[in-house]
């Protein structure tokens, strides 16, 4: 359904996403991780085109077989929250602090059909909320998001997100900004989408517990790259990349050990070297890693990994 | 109700601060006349014969009785705000005309040239500071940039003094003097106009463009918002408050009278005449006009504020 293909995206002249390529199948869920600053979000945001300032400098985007990097402003904007929505990491402030949740919800139906009326979008929505178990819709319809809480803003976004029964989610962080009560509720609403709409999902985080509990695939990213692809849980028992293990490492438990952290700082994108991004800071790097690229590595049958020693 | 709640609340607030406000600016106005070094009764009696320097200190000394001078100053003040509550501003001391009737004559020709000079203003830079915050950096935002910054920078006597050289002494098609007609109003209404454009489309920019790097406004193309409907519909609503603020600023501004320009064309309005009674001394001019001044903004204020309070759902729900 979303097949990424070599995607390099750019800030004026630094790349920041490089030759990454993902592949999302209908019903699944698919989880991108990886540190702050390794182009997670540039990539997911590249799908609808919403960066302003970032320029595709490479490769393809195929949703449902069309290459969205190659269609007009006016087909992007039809796919935008009709086919492919969005999910921010704080809802309540990307949705406007002068509007009401209910205009919201209108709005984003109002925008792909223009016959919708506007107390027909609002009975669908309430029935979209109550089945993710959002009660009192009249008082949240009537409400400003400044009125509402950031986990009640994130379920709501969920709500939104499914009102034009879109086949792709990318979230960017959804979960992030939220105590982990709500962290939980939000992660429960997805899968409850997932199962219930087979929906499609690529989902940004930073949490590997988001990744344990959501994901039926894992990508890490390190350096504006994917360092291993593959079955979720197949990448939390048996990771290859030195990255991921590490990464796996730094997850805190709760058994009162402080949690291994990554030496060094991830890469700055100005600087453009050859070789593994992940080499300097990497336990097991020989100097080929500076060198050459690395290569890919099938591990098992979607499993696969960009590693010179794997 | 909640919402009449809040805004009589509002308003009750606004009177009580509006009186303080009122009090301390003319408290302040008439201790800076009270501490000048020149009396005003002998600017009178000077005034009334005409003989400069040959006023006795006897006569001075009655006149200062007349007007209740020899009294302590918070006495004196508070004679003043007795007359003024009881609607007596006093008379002018150089023409003897009640200040009232001197301030309601020169208000017409200061406002209009504040209604056209205003509607002028806000039709150039309301669309314009748009239209740059839009399209940054582009041709055409880099050209008002250059002309705001010399706007700005220039002083509004040396825009008049130039504009009067071109159109009056080269080209000879606007007259020298401006007579109360609609050709004597066209260039004060320019200096006006360019001043206060100058400032304003930089103001509009920053305020368009400020909402436009908000977050809502990636949020609301994500869900398949135009870019049309995203500035028409979410970004100029947000940004209407601010840029109504400082229209409501330039209104006020406007209507206390430009005093340099209306100075430098002869047009006959408050700005003129503030600048004669400060020069003459009229001591219960200038109050009369301070009080004008500050009624204005205050008036112009309490506008905005509840214009913001009907477009902005934050304040009407007391967040703010």
């Amino acid at each position: 359904m979303l097949d990424i293909k070599n995607l390099s995206v750019s800030y004026g002249k630094t790349r920041v996403v490089r030759n990454l390529s993902l592949k999302v199948n209908t019903g699944e869920i698919v989880c991108i991780v990886g540190e702050s600053g390794c182009g997670k979000s540039t990539a997911l945001k590249s799908v609808l085109m919403l960066d302003k300032n970032a320029s595709i400098s490479g490769g393809e985007i195929l949703f449902d077989n069309k290459d969205i990097t190659k269609l007009k402003t006016e087909e992007i904007r039809h796919l935008r929250g009709s086919e492919i929505a969005m999910i921010f990491q704080n809802s309540y402030l990307s949705m406007n602090p002068t509007k009401t949740i209910g205009h919201l919800f209108y709005e984003t139906v109002k925008v792909h059909n223009k016959k919708a009326k506007k107390n027909q979008c609002l009975e669908k929505a309430e029935e979209i909320m109550k089945k993710l178990r959002l009660w009192e819709t009249e008082r949240i319809f009537s409400s400003y998001p400044f009125e509402l809480s950031g986990g009640m803003c994130q379920r709501i976004a969920i709500a939104a997100a499914m009102m034009n029964d879109p086949k792709l989610i990318l979230a960017d962080e959804p979960t992030s900004a939220l105590d982990v009560t709500a962290q939980a509720e939000v992660i429960r609403l997805l899968k409850y989408v997932k199962d219930n709409y087979n929906t499609s999902m690529l989902i940004v985080t930073h949490n590997m517990g988001v990744v344990a509990n959501l994901s039926d695939k894992a990508a890490v990213m390190y350096g504006g790259s994917i360092a291993e692809f593959g079955d979720t849980w197949d990448i939390i028992n048996n990771p290859a990349h030195p990255y991921t293990k590490a990464l796996i490492k730094a997850v805190p438990e709760m058994n009162g050990k402080v949690p291994e952290g990554i030496e060094g700082l991830p890469p700055e994108f100005s600087d453009e070297k050859g070789g593994c991004p992940f080499a300097p800071r990497c336990y097991s790097a020989k100097d080929i890693c500076y060198k050459n690229s690395p290569e890919k590595h099938v591990v098992s049958k979607e499993h696969i990994v960009y590693c010179n020693f794997c | 109700m909640r919402h009449l709640g809040t805004v009589c609340k509002k308003i009750a607030i606004s009177a009580v601060q509006t009186a303080v406000i009122l009090i301390g600016i003319t408290l302040v106005t008439f201790f800076i006349l009270h501490i000048s070094p020149v009396n005003p009764a002998e600017i009178y009696l000077m005034g009334n014969s005409g003989n400069v320097g040959q006023v006795s200190q006897e006569a001075i000394e009655e006149q200062e009785k007349k007007m209740g001078l020899d009294k302590p100053f918070i006495v004196q003040y508070a004679s003043w705000l007795n007359n003024v509550a009881h609607g007596d501003l006093g008379k002018s001391m150089t023409t003897s005309k009640p200040v009232k009737d001197e301030i309601a004559e020169h208000a017409v020709p200061t406002a209009v040239l504040t209604a056209v000079s205003l509607l002028i203003t806000v039709l150039i830079s309301v669309p314009l500071g748009i239209y740059c915050a839009v399209k940054k950096d582009r041709a055409l935002d880099n050209i008002v940039r250059i002309f705001s910054f010399l706007g700005i920078s220039m002083p509004s006597f040396f825009i008049s003094l130039v504009l009067l050289w071109i159109f009056c002494l080269k080209l000879q098609v606007l007259p020298v003097i401006a007579q109360r007609s609609p050709k004597g109003m066209i260039l004060p209404a320019a200096v006006l106009i360019i001043q206060c454009s100058s400032k304003y489309i930089r103001q509009v920019r920053a305020v368009v463009l400020e909402q436009l790097n908000q977050e809502y406004v990636m949020g609301a193309a994500a869900r398949g918002v135009s870019e049309r409907d995203i500035l028409f519909k979410h970004v100029l609503k947000n940004s209407a408050v601010p840029i109504l603020t400082w229209c409501g600023m330039y209104f006020g501004i406007m209507l206390g009278g430009a005093s340099v320009i209306e100075t430098i064309f002869s047009w006959d309005g408050l700005g003129k005449l503030a600048v004669e009674s400060v020069t003459t001394l009229d001591y219960y001019m200038i109050q009369g006009f301070v009080l004008w001044t500050a009624v204005v903004f205050l008036i112009v204020n309490f506008a905005v504020d509840v214009a913001g309070d009907i477009i902005d759902p934050r304040v009407k729900r007391g967040r703010i």
